[in-house]
């Protein structure tokens, strides 16, 4: 029997800003928990009663709500040497009134004082707005670059009447423009749906860069949950048909990297399908030079038990299964070349990653 | 325009689509594209917003004269109206002079700027953008378009490079997008594999990561539209030139078409500016009744107010617009009088017998395969750019988007009802001295042209179309959900311009470069058998409807008589007979 895909990852921690002070994310046994937070689903029935929310709790949540979410896979990191650089004060911008990277709900607001005063100035009887214009519009106007013998096309458009906010467009010509910005209450007005899934997706965006935000450690063992979920045995495994496009695409944005890193293959030359039977699947190269092709296929698993434990390639083998693991100790089965049999490894986590500790007899036929 | 029309039905019935979505190929097809991508941009530097000192002088000057009106912006108070106006207002001068600045550079240079400039102007909307930060991202962004331009300009010139990861997303949503109007994918499923690589990049670096706020801040002021409006849409000709007011600004005015939809009502119009062409004889609201108080009563002594909906002019003097007309007039009424100023003549327009759909308007019919004319279009925009500017821009157009596209449809199985359509595409290239990417010339045999694309090619030298302009005043059958009503076209020696209104149509981000690829295309043929293909020249864009400009090329037969015109759809297509009865004069 194969081990749980976390026992080949051992416990990690991270630090967040959590009501003002710095409190501890720790992920053990694939779990996470908010160390200083004991009594974690009191503060959760209580946050669901309309009660505080501690920036640990929305982690906790938003790491099981990710726990088997593909977009996770198509975000995170494909190597170790994969950086992102994303980080929690980047995070901290889009959070609600935050910076650049937020996004603020288009509320109706009141009138600002530019929009009074434009509104207050008197204006010839000719250039009035109609009194169906909203107060408060302002018409930007200017010229846009071209080709000045093209016929001009370019489309003014104002305010009409707070319909919604008009756009102009010119695709093939120079020309006047105009375009106009209402009230802000009948700007918004009608397009509160859209703005509620936009906010929706903005909320999203910064659960998922939090997370990310929580640094290598944490994406890898995000990356390898949701691999899990998605496995034999995992909660998602039913459906995997329909997530097979995603798997596919998470399993060669990896193997890519790793064979790379294990033949010196251009990775863009790793084709890699979901292996759906009991034993660890194929290996195949065809071609020569930079003509050479590795077409691999590997079952979901392996990205949660090899390949976020960074073992993917260890001792010139490309790890295909986990044996038996008690971090830091694992016995594995590596190919040493493609067409190969796998042999039995038994490695060792050190400071410097992964070191055989004995090599072992013939693994094919090894059944998971 | 339907090339391939004819074939054997119940073939292409089966040919219609590609695999279905559920098929899984075409989303794995374009996944991997994304991890392909992702890959390449990781080669590329990290995204750093230059500082500005580095900016060139003409930028160095308008960020200069923006600052500190920027400075005001970015520590002003919070509600965001106010900041957004402030913004907006500090920025537009930058917006204008970074145009400006990058203008010298080539006409096709120009070109591919200005939907930069178009997103630029999409920018100085956004609430919170603080503004020094857009000063630089304004000028990384030219800079990227520039060497963009640099990359795609054929011969000696500046030295090639990688495209940057914005313009490998960019060609990626070009693919999904055509792989979705294929029917190969959902356009939800295209969505988020492109919002994901998106997000892979911004938190790697690679692109800017107001990308991601930008892209949900676009998804809220450009929601997909809903069905048009139910209800009665009436086209009422109208065809009568009014005296403009000598403080109008206009030196002649006609008033085409009244259009009463269940949302609005609105009267199409154009003209000629008076005096001197050009930005400054633009006030700011354009004045186009002067000082006249327009007013219009309904038989029912109702009245209602009207005002300028939304104009255009340009560099040649030429003005058109739209008129609103406010409430909306109900439903039953026998006419509208419209008088411009005290004393001037009334005019009214006579709404009996109008019921909507006019008998000149016929269909909808099945159109034809998605994938054929996908491909299609992308042909049709090559006959279009060499018929409307001529060989001298043709060694610019750019068939590497296609080849992406055909090579994606044959890898996910979609390409067999398109080979056709390639082989048009092939010859037609051919024909007009345009390379033709390997991955197209050996996905067909070149095929022969459609007539209609023959008959467009052999008119594209022709300077005859006639001067005048006229109602066409059309009411187009519901198709896929969206309405079109055309209200009034005018023609010149060198083309026409046809002016649409458009509800519930799905025209994508009016922000983003021309899409060739569209699902909506637009053809005519007029009496005297001469072909006509269309482009948006431009348009008014809001959440609920469009006002489009059509320009027709070749110019019209100058005795033609009517106008066959047809809008092919994503499912089919209509078609309306339009009498060319310019400016009352009867046809030429």
């Amino acid at each position: 029997m194969s081990p749980p895909w976390w026992a080949v990852l051992p416990p990690a921690e991270a630090q967040v800003s959590c009501g003002g002070r710095t409190h501890r994310l720790r992920w053990a046994e694939g779990s996470l928990t908010a160390t200083d937070h004991p009594d974690a689903e009191g503060e959760l029935v209580l946050a669901a009663l309309g009660g505080e929310r501690s920036e640990c709790m929305d982690m906790v949540e938003a790491w099981g709500s990710r726990s088997d979410d593909l977009e996770i896979m198509a975000v995170g990191p494909r190597s170790a040497a994969d950086e992102l650089t994303i980080t929690a004060d980047d995070v901290a911008e889009t959070g609600p009134g935050g910076g650049l990277l937020g996004f603020a709900r288009p509320t109706p607001a009141p009138l600002g004082p530019a929009a009074r005063a434009i509104s207050a100035l008197p204006l010839p009887p000719g250039m009035r707005p109609p009194a169906r214009r909203p107060r408060g519009s302002i018409n930007y106007g200017g010229f846009l670059p071209g080709m000045a013998q093209r016929r001009a096309a370019a489309v003014m458009r104002q305010s009409r009447g707070g319909r919604g906010f008009a756009h102009a467009v010119s695709r093939s010509s120079v020309g006047h423009f105009q375009f106009a910005v209402g009230s802000s209450r009948l700007i918004w007005s009608g397009r509160q749906r859209a703005a509620d899934e936009a906010e929706r997706a903005a909320a999203r965006r910064r659960e998922l860069l939090s997370l990310l935000a929580l640094g290598a450690e944490f994406q890898l063992r995000l990356s390898a949950t949701v691999a899990a979920a998605w496995a034999d045995g995992g909660s998602r495994a039913g459906d995997r048909a329909a997530g097979r496009p995603a798997l596919v695409a998470a399993l060669t944005g990896r193997l890519a990297p790793a064979a790379q890193s294990w033949l010196g293959i251009d990775p863009g030359q790793v084709d890699a399908v979901l292996h759906e039977d009991t034993d660890w699947g194929r290996l195949a190269l065809s071609g020569t030079g930079s003509g050479r092709r590795l077409r691999a296929a590997l079952p979901v698993g392996w990205l949660a038990s090899v390949w976020a434990a960074g073992l993917a390639v260890t001792a010139g083998h490309l790890i295909v299964e986990v044996r038996e693991a008690a971090w830091p100790e694992v016995v594995v089965l590596g190919v040493p070349e493609p067409g190969a049999e796998p042999v039995t490894l038994k490695v060792r986590a050190g400071s410097d990653g992964w070191k055989v500790a004995t090599a072992g007899g013939n693994g094919a036929g090894a059944r998971r | 325009m339907t090339p391939g029309a004819g074939r054997d039905p119940a073939r292409a019935d089966r040919e219609r689509s590609g695999p279905p979505p559920e098929d899984g190929r075409a989303e794995t097809y374009l996944r991997l594209c994304a991890e392909a991508e992702l890959r390449r941009a990781l080669t590329l530097p990290r995204y750093e917003p230059p500082a500005l000192p580095g900016l060139p002088a003409p930028l160095r000057l308008a960020a200069g004269l923006a600052r500190p009106a920027a400075s005001v912006v970015a520590g002003a108070a919070r509600p965001a109206l106010p900041l957004a106006e402030r913004t907006a207002r500090a920025l537009r001068p930058l917006a204008d002079r970074a145009a400006a600045a990058v203008q010298p550079v080539t006409g096709e240079a120009a070109r591919r700027l200005q939907p930069l400039a178009w997103q630029a102007a999409d920018r100085l909307q956004m609430l919170r953008c603080a503004a020094p930060q857009a000063l630089r991202e304004w000028r990384w962004r030219v800079e990227g378009t520039i060497a963009t331009v640099g990359l795609r300009r054929s011969g000696p010139g500046p030295e090639r490079r990688d495209p940057s990861a914005e313009e490998g997303v960019h060609r990626l949503r070009t693919l999904a997008r055509a792989l979705n109007l294929a029917g190969a994918i959902d356009r939800g499923t295209a969505d988020s594999i492109l919002n994901g690589l998106e997000t892979a990049l911004a938190v790697r670096s690679r692109v800017d990561p107001h990308q991601l706020a930008m892209r949900e801040f676009r998804a809220m002021r450009h929601p997909r539209p809903a069905r048009a409006p139910a209800g009665p849409y009436i086209a009422a000709p109208v065809g009568v030139a009014v005296q403009p007011e000598p403080d109008s600004g206009l030196a002649e005015l006609r008033l085409f078409t009244l259009v009463l939809a269940p949302d609005q009502a609105v009267l199409s119009a154009a003209g000629r500016l008076a005096g001197q062409h050009g930005r400054s004889g633009h006030p700011d609201p354009w004045p186009v009744f002067g000082s006249a108080q327009p007013s219009t009563t309904d038989d029912r002594g109702n009245g209602y107010e009207l005002h300028e909906a939304s104009s255009s002019s340009d560099s040649d003097g030429d003005w058109a617009g739209f008129l609103g007309i406010f409430p909306i007039p109900p439903p039953g009424i026998g006419w509208l009088e419209l008088t411009f100023s005290p004393g001037s003549p009334a005019i009214r327009v006579d709404l009996t017998g109008l019921g909507g759909e006019g008998g000149a308007a016929s269909g909808p019919v099945p159109a034809d395969r998605p994938a054929e004319r996908l491909i299609d279009a992308a042909a049709v925009s090559l006959l279009h750019d060499a018929v409307a500017h001529g060989d001298e821009d043709l060694p610019w157009h750019d068939l590497s988007g296609v080849a992406d596209i055909v090579a994606a449809l044959d890898a996910v199985g979609a390409l067999a009802p398109a080979r056709g359509a390639v082989g048009r595409l092939v010859t037609l290239a051919r024909r007009l001295g345009v390379e033709v990417p390997a991955a197209v010339s050996a996905a067909a045999e070149p095929a022969d042209l459609p007539a209609d694309w023959t008959s467009v090619l052999q008119n594209r030298g022709r300077r005859d179309g006639p001067r005048g302009g006229t109602p066409a005043a059309v009411v187009l059958p519901e198709l896929d959900g969206a309405r079109f009503v055309l209200a009034g076209l005018r023609s010149d020696p060198a083309g026409a311009a046809l002016n649409v209104l458009a509800w519930g149509w799905d025209h994508g981000s009016p922000f983003s470069s021309g899409d060739p690829n569209g699902p909506w295309s637009w053809s005519a043929r007029d009496d005297k058998g001469r072909w006509h293909i269309a482009t948006e020249g431009g348009g008014g864009f809001s959440d609920d409807h469009a006002e489009l400009q059509l320009q027709f090329v070749p110019p019209l037969h100058p005795e033609a008589t009517s106008l066959e015109v047809t809008l092919a759809g994503p499912t089919g297509q209509v078609t309306a007979t339009v009498a060319l009865d310019w400016d009352g004069r009867g046809s030429a």
